[in-house]
């Protein structure tokens, strides 16, 4: 008897494997992830350099490990559903998914995941050499339940931002595009250029309404020891109930976006 | 007593919404602001029935609604009204059950994975329809035989020619032994040697899986050699549903003689031959051919060997395309 999720063990498989079919490709997308938090690391210490001892209770070296641990969330959670998905239904590429007995949904997770590990796996390295660069201006968190809260928060991060994107590319079946929302709403809800503290207040209270700090700012939060267990905990309760909350999107947009799919394409 | 019918469709019909805009920079910044949509009826109220075991042919011209008959039928598309029932599922549903008893290959769409030699898909094709180890060797055994395909199964596919892709498609498409097939356009862009090839395989699963084959192809010599029913759909409507043989006597009304002659009694001139029949002449063969009706065929042959010199003679049936184009131009009378 086949275990039913090997065949989506076999497309986490296949999809690392294209991956590292090119490893040009490979090397430059890593190279550009890393260049981003560099700069930003340098602009920050510029910043500091100039007589800022700390701003909103951010030091330099609170500063330096939020980009770098930041650089690393962002590229963990980063999922490319939106414009598959699109290139998907608007091409006519769906219909080779709906012929087969698998969840459409599940394909492409697995197929994300196992993309996604091989730029994990790549990334680590690279993230290794950027703390023993700026090892110096460094200070990881003392309480030892931070690490695998943060790889809960983490997880729970990546499961929604995965979900999150697959309703954006679903949005295609009515929109036929999908709207580049996620780059600017992380920037100004996420936490992705600069702690949301540092943010005025009324952004803050925004941000606690929406599902861009759960899937950013609070992993990075936990992982570099500035939440209470408290806090880390109504953090894990939020993020739940943002996956819930996208579950029921998924299923509403498929179900209604499924009756308009047309098949164009061939 | 009939068979009971593995497929039944009644009244089905589909419709697409169209965005339309005029050209231009005009037209675009105009729909920008006030879009304007129109609705396409795909495919009309059709009803048939197919038994199991049956090779339908679907033809017609370029959007009649063939495809998106079979991509109801396949449960890739909703249908706007009507039902249809195959293997006793409703095929949008698309219930695991259903699946792992259809295939859909398209000609016109690869589903390999290009970096990956094809064995990779077909692994995935073994853990998505879950066919046991046995089932998958014994199949893949058979399928990569009958298409003389086993020397390329671990090359990267975009190193493959479209004829040993579109091989690799078919054992992919096939290694889980679907009872009911669909085809769309399975020898498009192929040499005639490939179609040739594809055509006795497909000959030959039919005849020993008894696997029901609903075929789409503009290669109407595809259809002529494998389908004994032939459904013809134009403007999204079903304008004949029946054999082969009933649509060459239904359609098929005039033949074609050719002829050549080889001493001093031939034509002075081709209007000589327009009282026998619509006459043509080929200077490279010496031919001459007339398109006759075809109680007149015996007679007209007659006078022919009579009159002239003549070496050889052939009467033959008109080809499809023919038939189609009268079965179009009966539609516009």
């Amino acid at each position: 008897m086949i275990d039913e999720l090997s065949k989506y063990r076999r497309h986490f498989s296949l999809t690392a494997q294209q991956f590292l079919a090119y490893r040009f490709s490979v090397f430059c997308s890593i190279s550009v992830d890393v260049f981003y938090p560099i700069a930003l690391i340098l602009f920050w210490k510029a910043v500091y350099g100039a007589g800022e001892g700390a701003i909103a209770g951010f030091d330099l070296s609170d500063m330096v490990m939020y980009m770098i641990v930041k650089s690393f969330v962002s590229v963990f959670i980063h999922v490319r559903a939106p414009e598959s998905v699109r290139k998907d239904i608007v091409g006519g590429g769906m219909t080779r998914h709906l012929l087969i007995p698998a969840s459409y949904l599940l394909t492409h997770f697995f197929q994300n995941t196992g993309y996604k590990v091989s730029v994990w796996i790549s990334m680590t390295v690279l993230l290794a050499l950027l703390f023993l660069f700026f090892l110096d201006d460094l200070q990881f968190a003392d309480e030892l339940w931070v690490y695998p809260g943060g790889l809960l928060a983490l997880i729970l991060a990546y499961l929604l931002m995965f979900h999150f994107c697959f309703c954006l590319g679903l949005v295609s079946f009515w929109t036929e595009s999908t709207p580049p929302l996620i780059a600017p709403l992380q920037v100004l809800f996420g936490g992705s250029v600069v702690p949301l503290v540092l943010l005025p207040e009324v952004l803050q209270k925004l941000a606690d309404l929406l599902p861009f700090k759960s899937m950013l700012y609070f992993p990075i939060m936990v992982l570099i020891g500035k939440l209470s267990p408290e806090a880390f905990l109504y953090g894990i309760a939020m993020q739940a109930l943002w996956l819930l909350i996208m579950l029921a999107g998924v299923k509403l947009l498929w179900w209604r976006g499924g009756r308009r799919y047309a098949a164009y394409g061939g | 007593m009939n068979p009971e019918p593995i497929i039944q469709v009644k009244s089905l019909s589909r419709s697409y919404t169209r965005h339309r805009r005029a050209s231009g920079l005009k037209g675009a910044i105009r729909s920008f602001f006030h879009r304007q949509f129109d609705t396409h009826e795909a495919v009309k109220n059709l009803s048939f029935d197919i038994v199991e075991g049956e090779f339908i042919g679907f033809i017609g011209p370029n959007g009649a609604g063939k495809t998106t008959t079979m991509k109801m039928l396949s449960g890739v598309l909703y249908p706007t009204s009507g039902q249809a029932r195959v293997l006793g599922y409703t095929p949008q549903q698309r219930r695991s059950g259903f699946l792992k008893q259809i295939s859909f290959v398209m000609g016109q769409k690869d589903t390999l994975f290009n970096d990956l030699p094809a064995m990779e898909l077909f692994l995935l094709m073994r853990d998505m329809y879950e066919v046991s180890w046995r089932d998958f060797e014994r199949a893949l055994d058979m399928l990569s035989d009958l298409l003389d395909a086993r020397d390329y199964l671990d090359v990267p596919v975009r190193q493959l020619s479209l004829g040993q892709r579109m091989k690799c498609e078919l054992i992919a498409g096939l290694l889980h032994m679907p009872r009911v097939l669909f085809l769309d356009e399975p020898t498009i862009g192929l040499d005639v040697a490939s179609q040739k090839t594809i055509r006795q395989f497909f000959r030959s699963y039919n005849a020993e899986t008894g696997a029901t084959i609903l075929l789409t192809s503009h290669y109407l010599e595809d259809i002529k050699s494998l389908c004994e029913r032939i459904i013809f759909i134009d403007h999204g409507v079903i304008r004949f549903d029946g054999s082969r043989r009933d649509i060459m006597e239904r359609y098929a009304t005039s033949v074609h003689i050719s002829f050549m002659t080889g001493g001093e009694k031939k034509p002075d001139t081709v209007a000589d031959l327009e009282r026998l029949g619509a006459p043509k002449y080929d200077g490279a063969t010496n031919t001459y051919r007339l398109h006759v009706k075809r109680p007149r065929a015996a007679a007209v042959a007659r006078q022919l060997l009579n009159a002239y010199s003549v070496t050889s003679i052939l009467i033959e049936e008109p080809s499809l395309e023919e038939i189609v184009t009268a079965m179009g131009e009966d539609r516009d009378r």
